[in-house]
């Protein structure tokens, strides 16, 4: 019986090449008597377990034999290299606490640069995992006029795929949710429409089954993610064939594709069914288009291509596509401009973090150095190079950063998991966050460059050393060696100001960014989503759902704290979306439409939200199903479409997805203009039309309390629990918190960056301790002679207190010169970074060197406790 | 002898089995001897590990046999003692012998 490969490799490598082939022969000879007296099954068992247990001793046979060759071999090179290495190791054995500080300062330093680039790859730099990223473009519609992106109507889509031969595939997605039942147990599911195109146009296949072809356009089948496959049938590889959806709408599983599988990016949906093809409104501009570009083919070309393309839609379709042409861009997936800034500048900032660290263990070895200069000046005496000499303080370092990117390395893996949960789930692939072949590779590059900055100042105190005054002590290894560590010092402090005033600067720009003003209140808000089951047949009639929430409503004004309670399609920060949208224009109105979203809204929801009623009202109970239609438009709506006149009594045709408002070919009255509600810069044009007249199936809603939103909003859940017990309420939580989340990079970017800012502080003002304290103790002698003689330990104290705080106050000033200076360059471009202001400046100075006085001060107090006769005797 | 040169026990039981097994002493009919006859769990790894340090003390020499007449045959070793080893364990069964005599005669 012949061992397999790669047991016979493992075999090779333990064994080495004296005795492999013989022990291998001798495996395969008693095997295969094994395999006949016992069965293969049995016979290879005994193989392995055979391996295993010979391993730890074949290892520590080839140790030996390397040792022993090490030692007596004719090799210099490796026999010198292992002595070092002895001597390191008996080194840090006799100062464990050296050892175990620059481990820890190693690993802190590696630690956190390891982190950020393990957030920055995955959720950055890892490509897409599709097959070739780059030649994925996005085509979005572009308003001549008003330069508005929209997407693209499903007939857009198809004319797209059919007259651009410079594309080799294009395919049209949006995402919605339905109602699903999994047993009795209701669930929503996110869910993505798509072109049946999508797969193929992205290149990826499915763990199990098939993904769609031309023949599913419009049928009821679906392809899962791994994430539903899993949790909802358990991973069953059998699954094809089965259902999934509500009672209503049930969709044939044909495939499921792989774990690592993202589409769109932005949300994890659940499974992907096939679009209507052609079929759709030209109007809705609601699909979201990934294209790929055919082999050759270039961006302006197919840029110049959707161009003769919009041009002949526009002919042929004037009504809809006169002021729109097509646009493609390269697709980002996740590397945005935003993602790009924020990581640049996070690690940038745990760069300085880690050179810090690096001047603080550099000053440590120059100390050591220094404590050493007799034992050096000796080696030196008889004859040791002084590149042998370099050469054990850089293996020295070499071994400590080795270890400290260990603990660098565990610590990420943990600082991955927090981060997991910490981060808001709207960040893409947080659950790929993990330690892996890149992050390690990472890890052991900046091991090795830490390693060697650690060593520079060390080697060049060594390589400075003079022999002759050294060894008559009347010079020390240098002055040099001191202005060294005073001058690593320096830096260190600069740098920690540097990492303040961008720490100080980032917070200070996510508070403002949090109390910007939206145009409604989100403190005091509690805020969930209700759905109704739209699969139950009875919930298919209109006036029940209208009368469901009635009562839903009722149920919430008798509960004690409820200020305000109302719903909408689609609040700033809604995980449901809008219940539709698309361009409005106003009779004999000859500009180009304005895209606006469509909410619906109950009468109570901008009380609730705290949103002003600009002109006009708010929805009343008289607004209701039957009567005359109404509308609500925002600022923005208003001021696009009737921008020198007043928008109330106007009227215009509100577009909405097929069937959903009853008459729609009924112009509605504007009876309100509210404020803009937003959640970034960018400020949306919004309408809202009665609830009553689209009771939709799934509402926000949002109830204002005076007290605490989440007390509140558990007492709101048993409140609709009692009136209605077959919604399903999901995604409870207070509105401020959604708002926060809604900015999950900026919050990050700023706690990440305060994080490291203050460790850089703290670390930075060891190294100042460590210095004075080496600075008093080097000097005990000196000071001993100036008390003996008659000198005042307070004057002495003044004396070194001075000394650290020049030191202190050159890094501060340096530091904060650079960062203001780096702050105006950089203005703008990041965000959080704007340091021209005074405001940060003097706080972060007056922290600084508050915190360096009460540093420098605890130092120099051991002047106060010198005894001059122990002094004189023992230094 | 000197002190290094003290046999420990597995080296004495492999040395043992090497001297019984002659032309035999094959790393796997070492293996099968000392597990019959000890009733230990004896590894493969053990026994070439142990062969190797016998080597070093020069107590054990080896010879390659011929690849095996397949395609990719593979050379084995056979062990044998050289007369350093011969002495050595000579010696060291004489001492073990006289060692469980005294034992026995007090016992």
């Amino acid at each position: 019986m012949r061992l397999s490969t790669s047991l016979a490799w493992i075999v090779r490598r333990l064994a080495g090449p004296a005795d492999a082939e013989s022990m291998i022969a001798d495996l395969e000879c008693e095997a295969a008597e094994r395999e006949e007296r016992d069965g293969p099954a049995a016979s290879r068992r005994w193989v392995r377990r055979q391996i295993v247990r010979s391993a730890p001793g074949l290892i520590r046979r080839r140790v030996d034999v390397a040792a022993r060759g090490i030692r007596k071999g004719p090799n210099v090179l490796f026999r010198g290299l292992w002595l070092d290495l002895q001597l390191i190791a008996r080194r840090l054995r006799r100062s464990p606490a050296f050892a175990i500080f620059a481990i820890a300062m190693l690993g802190l330093g590696i630690g956190a640069a390891t982190s950020v680039f393990t957030l920055a790859y995955t959720i950055w730099l890892k490509p897409l995992p599709y097959r070739d990223p780059d030649t994925l473009v996005t085509i979005t519609s572009l308003e001549r006029v008003t330069s508005l992106h929209a997407g693209l109507s499903n007939p857009e889509v198809q004319e797209v795929a059919g007259h651009v031969p410079a594309l080799a595939g294009v395919s049209g997605y949006h995402y919605g949710a339905i109602f699903g039942r999994f047993g009795d147990e209701p669930a929503r599911l996110l869910i993505s429409p798509v072109s049946t195109t999508l797969f193929s146009v992205l290149g990826v296949t499915p763990q199990i089954g098939r993904t769609f072809t031309a023949a599913d356009e419009g049928t009821s089948v679906a392809v899962l993610s791994d994430g539903l496959w899993r949790e909802r049938f358990h991973a069953d590889p059998h699954v094809l064939g089965a259902t999934v959806g509500g009672r209503a709408e049930q969709y044939t599983i044909i495939g499921v594709m792989p774990r690592e599988f993202r589409f769109p990016l932005q949300i994890e949906a659940d499974c992907w069914v096939p679009e209507l093809g052609a079929r759709g409104d030209r109007a809705a501009r609601i699909d979201e288009v990934v294209a790929r570009l055919a082999p050759g083919a270039t961006l302006a070309q197919v840029n110049a291509q959707l161009t003769s393309v919009s041009e002949a839609l526009a002919a042929a379709y004037p009504e809809t596509n006169a002021h729109w042409t097509f646009v493609a861009a390269p697709f980002e997936g996740t590397s945005s401009p935003a993602y790009r800034a924020a990581f640049i500048t996070l690690l940038s900032m745990v760069g300085l973090f880690l050179l810090i660290a690096c001047a603080n263990l550099a000053s440590l070895f120059v100390a050591r150095n220094l404590a050493r200069r007799h034992e050096l000046t000796v080696s030196l005496a008889i004859g040791a190079p002084r590149w042998r000499l370099a050469r054990i303080v850089l293996l020295e370092t070499a071994l400590l950063s080795a270890a400290g990117a260990a603990l660098a390395l565990l610590l990420t893996d943990q600082a991955m998991v927090a981060f997991a949960h910490w981060l808001p789930a709207t960040m893409p692939r947080l659950g790929d966050l993990r330690v892996n072949g890149t992050v390690f590779a990472f890890a052991m590059a900046v091991a090795a460059c830490t390693s060697a900055l650690c060593a520079i100042a060390p080697i060049a105190g060594v390589k400075s050393l003079v022999l002759a005054q050294s060894m008559s002590g009347t010079r020390t290894i240098g002055s040099t060696s001191h202005r060294g560590q005073y001058t690593l010092v320096v830096v260190e402090v600069a740098l920690a100001a540097v990492l303040l005033m961008g720490g100080g600067a980032m917070v200070q720009s996510f508070n403002a960014l949090l109390g910007r003003d939206r145009g409604y209140v989100p403190a005091g808000v509690a805020a969930m989503t209700v759905s109704l089951p739209f699969d139950d047949d009875r919930y298919r009639s209109a006036p029940l759902r209208e009368t469901s929430f009635d009562r839903l409503f009722e149920g919430l004004a008798h509960i004690p704290g409820v200020v305000a309670a109302g719903a909408s399609t689609g609040f700033p920060g809604s995980s449901l979306g809008l219940l539709g949208g698309g361009a409005v224009n106003v009779p004999g109105r000859t500009d180009p439409p304005v895209i606006a979203g469509l909410h619906d809204a109950t009468p109570d929801y901008f009380r609730a939200m705290g949103v002003p009623i600009v002109r006009g009202r708010a929805f009343t109970n008289q607004d209701a199903a039957g009567s005359q239609r109404v509308v609500i438009v925002n600022e923005t709506l208003a001021a696009q479409l009737w921008p020198h006149g007043d928008a109330i009594g106007q009227r215009f045709r509100v577009p909405a997805p097929n069937g959903l408002l009853n008459g729609a070919n009924t112009d509605s009255e504007v009876v309100g203009v509210v404020a803009d509600m937003h959640l970034g810069t960018r400020r949306n044009a919004d309408m809202f039309v009665p609830f009553t007249q689209v009771p939709s199936f799934w509402v926000d809603l949002v109830v204002r309390t005076s007290g605490d939103p989440d007390a509140i909003a558990e007492r709101v859940r048993q409140s609709i629990r009692h009136t209605n017990p077959d919604a399903l309420v999901e995604h409870v939580s207070p509105l401020q918190t959604i708002v926060s989340n809604a900015y999950g990079l900026e919050r990050a970017q700023s706690f990440l960056t305060a994080l490291v800012a203050g460790l850089g502080g703290v670390i930075a003002l060891v190294g100042l301790y460590a210095l004075l304290n080496q600075y008093v103790a080097r000097r005990t002698r000196e000071m001993g002679i100036c008390l003996a003689l008659g000198s005042s330990p307070r004057r002495l104290f003044w004396s070194v207190f001075r000394r650290g705080l020049s030191l202190s106050l050159a890094g501060i000033g340096i530091g904060l010169g650079v960062a203001l200076v780096a702050g105006r360059i950089l203005r703008g471009q990041v965000f959080g970074l704007d340091l021209a202001g005074f405001g940060l400046f003097l706080p972060v100075a007056a922290v600084l060197v508050l915190a360096s006085a009460f540093v420098i001060a605890t130092s120099a107090r051991r002047v106060i406790a010198i005894d001059p006769l122990i002094a004189l005797r023992h230094a | 002898m000197a002190k290094g040169d003290w046999l420990g026990e597995f080296e004495l039981c492999v040395l043992l089995a090497v001297a019984r097994l002659g032309d035999d002493a094959y790393g796997v009919r070492v293996r099968q001897h000392l597990e019959a006859e000890t009733g230990r769990d004896v590894t493969i790894g053990a026994v070439y590990t142990t062969l190797g340090r016998l080597e070093d003390k020069q107590l054990v020499r080896f010879r390659l046999t011929d690849p095996e007449p397949v395609a990719g045959g593979r050379a084995r070793k056979i062990f044998r003692l050289t007369p350093e080893g011969k002495r050595a364990l000579t010696h060291a069964t004489s001492v073990l012998h006289r060692l469980i005599v005294g034992w026995k005669t007090k016992s």
